[in-house]
């Protein structure tokens, strides 16, 4: 929320890239803090067969869930403020970063927690990280075009 | 002859102008399973394998890489989508 009011204020023109580094960042602690929960929370409810254990542990699952779907949609807001494509590559190789720092953990647990949200939550995260990746090789490839000559006569001249 | 005319080449203008919003919907879904982010990336993938068939067929242009050609069609919709 802080974020969105600020973002509301400062309009597209805003373009401080260490704001945009702090975002990042935060985001990444915000991730791998729900994430390191999700581990303790594993640590403690060893038994999920148990019904409130298992509830528990499925509370837990969402909220990894929406810390990786909500950075996802503050990146790519973040992102199409942005000119600088390389900040913008850097932001979506963080974010698939954070995709990859929860699959290693979920991926151990959706096999022993498989009746709490585990495996709902593994797929979403692989899809996260597949679209994170897809962003990342589109956005460089464009970083690598500027570097290359244009052949003449190929593309309009968009002044 | 309007001041931001421009000048086209096999790939138009107006490709661009066809291709932005496709490139916006999928590149800035928020999203990214929703099925307006799939069916804008498919939309825009599809198009620009058209584009770049057309391109490939010819002569001058047989060297002209795919991924090259992609991202320069990425740049030029941002390119088009921050001044509209």
């Amino acid at each position: 929320m802080f974020l969105r009011i600020h973002f509301g204020q400062i309009g597209p023109m805003f373009q401080p890239s260490h704001f945009m580094s702090s975002c990042l960042d935060q985001i990444v602690e915000t991730n791998e803090a729900q994430v390191e929960a999700l581990r303790r929370h594993a640590a403690t409810h060893p038994d999920t067969t148990q019904e409130t254990a298992c509830m528990a542990f499925r509370r837990q699952v969402s909220l990894v869930e929406g810390a990786i779907t909500n950075s996802f949609a503050l990146v790519t807001s973040i992102a199409k403020k942005t000119d600088d494509l390389a900040e913008i590559a850097k932001m979506w190789q963080a974010m698939s970063r954070a995709c990859e720092h929860a699959i290693n953990l979920v991926s151990e647990l959706k096999d022993s927690y498989p009746f709490c949200g585990t495996r709902e939550l593994y797929n979403l995260l692989l899809d996260y990280k597949i679209a994170c990746d897809e962003r990342y090789h589109g956005v460089s490839d464009e970083i690598l075009c500027q570097t290359m000559p244009t052949p003449t006569g190929l593309f309009p001249e968009m002044t | 002859m309007p001041d931001d005319a421009d000048t086209d080449g096999i790939v138009s203008r107006d490709d661009i102008i066809k291709l932005a919003p496709f490139f916006d919907a999928s590149e800035n879904a928020l999203n990214p399973l929703s099925r307006e982010a799939k069916e804008a990336k498919s939309e825009f993938e599809n198009l620009v394998t058209e584009l770049f068939q057309k391109v490939r067929g010819d002569s001058r242009y047989t060297s002209v890489a795919y991924s090259y050609f992609r991202g320069k069609i990425r740049l030029l919709c941002r390119q088009y989508l921050r001044k509209n």
